[in-house]
């Protein structure tokens, strides 16, 4: 229980202290935004008595922001039209592109290659050395011999990855496949000659038969017509088991008839043609399986090979090829339906798959015109999505002819770019080194010129890569103000950097933007809110980092803040007719009763009351310096007239009062006596007046209007005769 | 010449004399009035209103003229350096007024503190 006390202490401390806390800031409170509903009138006076006072200018503006989405033609949906083109326009800008490390795996083992340390000339030699001395070995013909090399080339782990040991093996599985096949053939030739023998030994048995058969039907003196017909039956039933094409099942049948006679006989007769059969039958099997071990050894050095060149090892994949040659005893690689996919159907833009596959490839500096898979695997490295796709391989095998002659392509290109990396590389020209190398990478990744290039050289690459990326998603979020230092850090990195497009569209879109900010002002200026809170928003869009964007936004909606108080204020001070405080406001009250008319004249009429008040008396302290009290008096005096509660006025004009007696005190007389139709005596005290001070207005003004009314044909109630 | 003779011419000339003043005495129409009391004026004119004095004038200016009411005239008096405006009523019309000149008037003060002259006579 004393917890929970507390815990209730606390939480009434808290509301205490953020109630006064929320009075004395003034924030507006906002009402979460109700759910939308039918408008109900008889809702809305109890609502606008409830909610907190908004005015009507932020009401519109948190309307606009929540409730609006930009319409079709207007300021934001152009300033959306605006914003899409501007990231097209940074998706399309050359020097941003990273040829064929979209894919981010491919990305990722390109930044860890960057790393890498360099592996020794001499080395790289020996391994190409190697890969040669395998080539001209197999074209002599001693498989063998090549086998054995590999075996040596595995022995450059960095450069070989292992996977010449693992070719060795798969030379080696083909040759166990030959063994397997010549014991399967020693098998056969056994089961030959025990057909022979059951041949053999079947020729013999029938012919005892036959021989006990005449001897029976001696003995048993029968007709010669079943005789002969049992004798032509023997004959024809054995013949058909000595043929070795004959059906079994049909000549055993053929056979039965006969056994009844000498059963004994017949049954061995059956049983060596029964093993003469199963012979023959194992004969046919070995001779399947032989031929199937043979086209799936073929077909799995084939599948190896395709594994090796879409891994990107093509000096494996061409070795692993020439011992097929070998291996197989076949003159030429083994053709595929080479080249199918240019029969497949066009794409909707009305190009074959090879074309955009080719074009994929171009693009990358490699000869349009290669192979399909070749072109399939570019396209697929660059991160385009084949366009051959899978379906053409299933259906379409490439030829591994292809495979050499695209693999001998890459091979060469990648070489190309190797020297041409170098070469831009120690010139300093960074970007195109960076392009020769990515596309190198993405070409043939396990190329052992690859391996060879300095790690300096790749490091300087990763350097203008990373900041490449930078300046990437700088300009994809709209960093601009970063844009030109970085910039300036890719030129210190690559000389040869082409930043005029960045740097013309970050202006571009930097002029847009203060435009739209400039747009924003005015309207906000001339009072139309709405409008430029579109404009606002548009300029945001376009360069949400702009620095003015903020000191923009802070006076935005100070002005709106500051111009509602203002309106309160200054209809507070003319209601006082405070005027000298609306004078030294007048800046903020004018930009605030801008548009209002009625306001805009009480403006003016505050601006001139003072405006006169403060000439009266500059005019009045003039009047003093130079001895003329009661010329200043009465200049202050005519002012007040205009402005009787200006307390600045009143004040001087009691000071000069001490100081003109004589000339107030006549003056005050005559207008007292004026006032209650003493207009002889208001006369004199007039003229009194004037004779202080002849030049005075005052006194002057009332002798003209005092003497018209006595010297009046009608004269007033005091002029009796 | 005898003394007698000398000492008569002498008494009637000064009887003469005599007589000439009281006569001039007896002649002036202002004689019976009080000088009129500017500072009293100025302070109340109430307290004059209906009453009639003399005063002797100075013109100080011309406010105005109207042929049925008269002439508006700001004058001076002898004891007095502070202006009053004196209606000279049509009656009077013949005199010129300049600044400077000197008249005796009779004066009244009238409703509204308005003063008129009875009669003003160059001295």
């Amino acid at each position: 229980m004393p917890t929970h006390v507390k815990k209730s202490s606390l939480l009434i401390v808290a509301s205490c202290l953020s109630l006064p806390w929320s009075l004395l800031s003034g924030a507006p409170t906002l009402n979460p935004a109700p759910p939308p509903q039918a408008p109900d009138a008889s809702n809305t006076p109890s609502n606008a008595n409830v909610l907190p006072t908004v005015d009507n200018s932020t009401s519109s503006t948190l309307d606009y922001l929540f409730n609006h989405k930009p319409a079709e033609g207007s300021a934001a949906k152009s300033g959306g039209d605006v914003a899409s083109a501007i990231s097209d326009k940074i998706k399309a800008l050359d020097v941003l592109k990273t040829p064929g490390l979209n894919d981010p795996q491919t990305r990722a083992r390109f930044q860890t290659y960057l790393s890498l340390k360099e592996i020794s000339d001499d080395r790289i030699k020996d391994y190409f050395a190697k890969i040669t001395q395998v080539s001209e070995i197999l074209k002599q013909g001693d498989t063998f011999a090549a086998w054995k090399l590999l075996y040596a080339m595995s022995e450059y782990k960095d450069l070989d990855a292992g996977i010449s040991r693992e070719l060795a093996n798969r030379v080696e599985s083909v040759w166990m496949d030959n063994r397997t096949k010549n014991g399967i053939e020693r098998a056969n030739d056994k089961l030959r000659g025990n057909i022979d023998t059951y041949d053999h030994n079947a020729d013999l048995i029938a012919s005892d038969l036959h021989q006990q058969e005449i001897e029976d039907r001696k003995k048993q003196g029968n007709a010669g017509g079943n005789n002969n017909s049992n004798q032509n039956n023997s004959n024809t039933t054995n013949s058909p088991l000595l043929n070795p094409n004959a059906d079994p099942v049909a000549a055993e049948a053929a056979l039965m008839p006969t056994m009844g006679g000498s059963l004994q006989g017949k049954m061995e007769l059956t049983a060596e043609y029964i093993k003469l059969l199963e012979a023959r039958a194992k004969i046919k099997l070995n001779e399947m399986r032989a031929d199937r071990m043979s086209d799936e050894g073929k077909r799995a050095f084939a599948q190896y090979i395709k594994t090796l060149y879409d891994t990107h090892r093509y000096y494996h994949m061409i070795i692993a090829a020439d011992f097929y040659r070998a291996l197989f005893n076949e003159g030429n690689y083994p053709s595929g339906i080479a080249n199918a996919a240019s029969s497949a159907p066009p794409t909707s833009v009305g190009r074959t798959p090879h074309d955009m596959a080719n074009q994929a490839a171009t693009s990358m500096g490699i000869n349009s015109r290669v192979p399909i898979d070749m072109a399939n695997q570019a396209a697929s490295s660059m991160g385009i999505n084949s366009p051959l796709g899978d379906t053409t391989q299933d259906t379409h095998p490439v030829s591994m002819s292809d495979q050499v002659t695209s693999a001998l392509e890459i091979n060469n290109r990648v070489s190309q770019a190797i020297d041409v990396f170098k070469y831009k590389a120690g010139r300093g020209e960074i970007a195109a080194a960076a392009e020769q190398l990515q596309e190198a990478f993405v070409a043939n990744e396990f190329h052992p010129g690859l391996q060879a290039l300095v790690r300096d050289q790749k490091e300087k690459v990763g350097d203008f890569l990373a900041k490449l990326d930078v300046l990437k998603n700088q300009l994809e979020s709209r960093d601009f103000e970063e844009v030109a230092g970085q910039l300036t850090a890719i030129k210190t990195i690559a000389s040869d950097f082409d930043s005029t497009k960045p740097l013309a569209l970050v202006n571009g879109v930097k002029l847009e933007s203060r435009l739209r900010l400039g747009k924003a002002k005015l309207l906000a200026q001339q009072g139309q809110l709405t409008d430029a809170m579109k404009e606002f928003q548009v300029a945001a869009e376009v360069w949400p980092g702009n620095p003015d964007l903020q000191n923009s936004a802070n006076r935005f909606f100070n002005t709106e803040d500051v111009q509602n108080e203002s309106t309160t204020e200054f209809d507070r001070l003319v209601k006082e007719q405070n005027y000298r405080q609306v004078f030294d406001k007048q800046l903020a009250f004018a930009a605030a009763v801008q548009g209002d008319m009625a306001r805009e004249e009480q403006m003016k009429t505050a601006l001139e009351k003072v405006k006169k008040a403060e000439m009266a008396s500059e005019k009045a302290n003039m009047l003093v310096m130079n001895g003329d009290v009661n010329g200043a008096w009465e200049t202050v005096e005519l002012a007040t007239k205009d402005w009787p509660d200006d307390e600045k006025l009143n004040k001087l004009l009691a000071n000069l009062s001490g100081r003109s007696a004589d000339f107030v005190s006549a003056l005050n007389k005559a207008r007292d006596a004026e006032s209650k139709k003493e207009l002889g005596y208001s006369l004199t005290w007039f003229v009194t007046a004037q004779n202080y001070y002849p030049a005075s207005t005052i006194a002057n003004d009332g002798i003209d209007r005092i003497s018209k009314l006595i010297l009046s044909p009608q004269p007033s109630a005091a002029v009796s005769n | 010449m005898p003394l007698w003779i000398v000492s008569g011419l002498l008494i009637f000339l000064m009887l003469g004399i005599l007589g000439y003043f009281i006569y001039q005495y007896l002649e002036n129409p202002y004689r019976t009035l009080e000088p009129f009391p500017v500072d009293k004026y100025l302070s109340d004119y109430r307290s004059l209103a209906g009453a009639k004095f003399k005063a002797d004038l100075k013109v100080s200016a011309d406010l105005g003229w109207k042929a049925e009411t008269g002439r508006l005239m700001v004058f001076t008096t002898e004891n007095d350096s502070r202006p009053i405006v004196v209606l000279i009523p049509p009656k009077m019309g013949g005199l010129f007024f300049t600044k400077g000149q000197n008249y005796q008037a009779s004066l009244e003060v009238g409703e509204g503190g308005l003063i008129y002259a009875d009669s003003c006579e160059k001295k």
